[in-house]
């Protein structure tokens, strides 16, 4: 009993703002992001999608959140989320990996809309993630491997 | 260390694990010899996990990279607000006497914020989450990858210090 009104009790703390609040705003985009990428890529039986987790703290709280693998034969390419609020103005900023180059997704504070740009290589210019980018991005960073 | 030699550090490591990378990627061709030493550990991997080396190293060297940079930015922001303030009070002290008065950087960061209005909430609380995160990184040791794209770091923290020049 003690520990049910221990779990109500965090439940409620979530609806009345703070830090649990961002976090659970936060996982909510991540999932939606992942899932995204998920309806994008699963039509190419080439690739195949991993899903797995990712630990993470905000303002000292741990939490889950959702991670993506997508390998093509021996490339790989990872999503994860990296952090709440790192920048005024966004819920949070998720990255795209292949080896050493680097593609930041930010979350506007609605939790729908992502943009992009290119940290390694750099590339400062920002535009939205859609679809057809994520598509673009996913073959710019297998293209960049290609040997 | 200066934050622009943060910058220029961060951007030679980062070219030069680009061209590490783009090696692997081309099937690891014969290297001159004086590369050679720095490319024995991944000539022994197979290409995915010397990938995986590569983007592990990757982070920790951007995580080097932004502590460096934060600790530049701290040394001249305090360098810089000292003189600000011997400036403002008109005051015979040197900047020095009233750097090593000041708190630590977070109580500096909240006087400026109160002094200096184009220091707004906006810049200041960018400021204060990057130096909650160099906390983290440097007391916590929590597995985190860093958050930030150290251009923009660099770019945003510069601005930052011009607020204070005198």
């Amino acid at each position: 009993m003690a520990l049910r009104e221990f779990l109500e009790h965090q439940r409620a703390g979530v609806l009345e703002g703070g830090p649990r609040s961002k976090i659970t705003a936060w996982k909510a985009a991540v999932s939606a992001l992942n899932a995204r990428f998920r309806d994008v890529l699963g039509k190419f039986e080439q690739l195949r999608l991993i899903d797995w987790n990712v630990l993470r703290d905000h303002a000292g709280l741990r939490y889950n959140a959702e991670a993506l693998t997508i390998e093509f034969d021996d490339s790989v390419i990872t999503l994860e989320p990296n952090a709440i609020e790192p920048d005024a103005g966004i819920l949070g900023r998720a990255s795209l990996n292949c080896g050493v180059r680097e593609i930041h997704l930010d979350c506007a504070p609605d939790g729908k809309l992502w943009k992009y740009h290119r940290v390694i290589p750099h590339d400062p210019a920002s535009a939205e993630l859609t679809d057809e980018a994520i598509e673009a991005l996913v073959e710019e960073l297998f293209k960049s491997t290609a040997s | 260390m200066t934050l622009d030699e943060a910058l220029d550090h961060w951007r030679r490591e980062r070219g030069r694990l680009t061209d590490v990378d783009e090696w692997v990627d081309a099937g690891k061709p014969a290297a001159p010899p004086s590369l050679q030493p720095s490319l024995a550990k991944y000539a022994r991997l197979a290409k995915p996990e010397a990938k995986r080396a590569l983007k592990a190293l990757r982070e920790e060297l951007a995580k080097d990279a932004f502590v460096r940079m934060f600790s530049a930015f701290e040394g001249a922001l305090r360098a810089a607000f000292s003189e600000w303030l011997r400036c403002r009070c008109k005051t015979t002290s040197s900047s020095v006497a009233i750097d090593d008065e000041l708190p630590s950087i977070e109580g500096v960061l909240r006087i400026a914020a109160v002094l200096e209005p184009r220091f707004d909430p906006s810049r200041a609380g960018y400021v204060s989450n990057v130096r909650e995160f160099r906390n983290k990184l440097v007391h916590g040791g929590f597995a985190s990858p860093t958050p930030y794209d150290l251009e923009e770091l660099h770019r945003k923290l510069s601005e930052v210090l011009t607020l204070f020049v005198t």
